[in-house]
């Protein structure tokens, strides 16, 4: 365990040295975040309800959704992951007595504390800014639950990631699909606008696969949709994603490492 | 029990066949043809507790692959190989905490960060104590002179500085048994030989058992005395490097220097094969045994003789022959 500890503050440090390339990620998101709520001022110059969202409600999606993104991002462990495996940097891994999907996620934690704590107080300052057109949640056990999806979520995606970086054991060049995976996950979470906007059978769909608790369904616990009971089966719904996403890894991860290593041929 | 034992050890690679044009790839999204090649084809060896050995062979010839096999990167398509008594591929704990690879193309440090923090991570990783991390380092740092570096972030390295931390990194948990994978790969004359002779002093002192291959007949020539030749998968030579010369170079070369007016080519053509001639300098190839009785005789000639030496064939030479075949 020691040595995945350590991991953790090494991959720390090497953050740390990329103290720039953070900065330049959230000066992005700035832009992100005042382009979504223009827009959707303008929407509600005529409208005063969007599926089911008043003006204040919207806001507060925007903000809250994109303080949760922040929360669970983990900045493309999928294109390290798929790296390693082309690069052969996973030789390095396999002759060390450390797991290697141990160390990734261990290592990914590390990766993502700093941008992780930029991107958040960049958020709540927007919040603070933002404030008077917000709903507030004031119920303490429905921001623990809410909190506790969101740790949740960072390692749905974090999973997700992994899994999706492992397909390099199959094919060449995986960046295509590394950004159309980083799209999708992103719309079928949520974070783009709220899934209610989706045609009434697709949201259903959609509560039954892991990428709506990421962001949509924290929020809507957030803006009073869902209750603590919603929001409790949500936490059971993610961690069923959880065991199950970890036993596809791991399948996927010995399938793939008997490709690599060149088994029964 | 023998340090490393392979038995018929075989790797096949599968891959896929592409006909060019644009045409050809869009079909290959469908239908591939499957290819093997046989990488390295039932080998047998068997190496002792402190032996340094040196894999030759150019590039494909199986060495890399050897090595993977190995370290347990690769499953061994048949035969076997064991290693400290396990079987590498398994993977155990127990013994990768006794063995490391380094490839002189690949790194293990992490690029951002100095040197020391990865150091300071594989101490971790390998469980070594804070005693022995110590003076394991302080032994390391030492034979190796780079004090004033492992401060310094990794990428900012030079190739040849890269390469010690490298081998700081491999060796801080004392391994038994290190592969070295062409270590000396793209550096400069001088840092070659400092790598070289580090690696020298290191086996004696430690006693480390040693698997290295090499591209550079200097490294070779320098540390190894028993060297197995790899070329298409299979083992065309084990053995000793001065027997490799005796036995592919069955002979020895007379460099002869001439003096007053020199000779006439013809004049010496009786001797043997004349491998370069001027009038002042000649060299001449003759049998092992008839060394002797040719240098006596064209000692005693009447040839303007200044002086005579008797060589043996350099090795890069031998090997290039071999290869050749």
């Amino acid at each position: 365990m020691r040595k995945y500890l350590f991991l953790i503050k090494t991959a720390w440090q090497r953050q740390l040295v990329y103290r720039a390339t953070v900065y330049g990620y959230r000066l992005g998101n700035i832009f992100d975040v005042l382009f979504q709520v223009t827009i959707w001022t303008a929407v509600y110059k005529s409208t005063s309800v969007v599926y089911g969202y008043n003006y204040n409600e919207m806001i507060t999606y925007v903000m809250i959704g994109w303080l949760i993104n922040f929360m669970t991002a983990n900045y493309g462990i999928e294109d390290v992951v798929s790296r390693n495996i082309q690069n052969g940097e996973l030789n390095v891994y396999l002759t060390r007595p450390l797991s290697y999907l141990r160390s990734i996620i261990t290592m990914s934690i590390g990766r993502t504390s700093i941008a992780l704590i930029s991107g958040v107080a960049l958020q709540l300052l927007f919040i603070f800014i933002f404030q008077n057109h917000m709903v507030a949640q004031t119920d303490l056990s429905i921001i623990l639950v809410i909190f506790i999806i969101v740790i949740l979520g960072y390692f749905v995606r974090l999973l997700l990631s992994i899994l999706f970086g492992l397909i390099a054991f199959w094919a060449t060049d995986v960046s295509g699909l590394n950004s159309f995976f980083a799209t999708f996950i992103r719309l079928l979470s949520g974070g783009y606008a709220p899934l209610s906007l989706l045609p009434a059978m697709l949201y259903k769909l959609s509560l039954f696969f892991p990428f709506a608790y990421i962001v949509f369904f924290p929020t809507q616990l957030y803006l009073g949709k869902l209750d603590l009971m919603d929001g409790i089966k949500g936490v059971g719904v993610e961690l069923l994603w959880l065991v199950l996403l970890y036993v596809i890894i791991k399948i996927v991860w010995n399938k793939g490492l008997k490709k690599y290593e060149g088994v029964g041929i | 029990m023998k340090t490393i034992e392979v038995k018929n050890l075989s790797k096949v690679y599968e891959y896929y066949k592409k006909q060019p044009g644009l045409w050809a790839s869009v079909k290959g999204l469908f239908k591939r043809e499957k290819l093997f090649t046989e990488a390295v084809k039932g080998i047998n060896f068997s190496i002792e507790e402190g032996e340094l050995v040196g894999f030759l062979g150019p590039n494909g010839a199986g060495k890399t692959t050897t090595l993977k096999m190995l370290s347990g990167i690769l499953y061994p398509s048949s035969g076997e190989a064991t290693v400290l008594g396990f079987t590498p591929h398994k993977r155990q704990k127990e013994y990768q905490k006794q063995f490391a690879l380094v490839m002189g193309q690949k790194n293990q440090l992490w690029w951002d960060l100095p040197a020391m923090e990865s150091f300071i991570l594989n101490k971790e990783i390998y469980e070594v104590s804070d005693e022995d991390f110590k003076k394991n380092l302080d032994e390391l740092v030492g034979l190796l002179d780079i004090k004033d570096i492992l401060d310094v972030q990794v990428r900012k390295l030079s190739l040849g500085q890269r390469m010690k931390c490298e081998l700081v990194a491999a060796l801080l948990h004392k391994p038994k048994i290190l592969f070295l994978d062409e270590p000396t790969i793209g550096l400069d004359v001088v840092a070659q030989k400092n790598i070289r002779d580090f690696i020298k002093k290191y086996n004696q002192e430690q006693k480390t058992t040693i698997i290295l291959t090499s591209h550079y007949m200097d490294d070779i020539k320098e540390l190894c005395k028993r060297v197995v030749i790899i070329d298409h998968g299979t083992i065309i030579y084990d053995g000793a490097l001065d027997d490799l010369i005796k036995k592919y170079a069955p002979y020895k070369v007379l460099n002869i220097t001439f003096n007053d007016k020199g000779v006439e080519k013809t004049q010496v053509e009786k001797y043997g094969i004349i491998q370069k001639y001027n009038q002042y300098a000649v060299s001449i190839e003759v049998n092992r045994e008839e060394v002797k009785k040719v240098a006596t005789a064209i000692l005693s000639s009447d040839l303007p003789v200044d002086d005579i030496m008797i060589d043996e064939v350099d090795i890069d030479e031998v090997i290039r022959k071999i290869f050749k075949k």
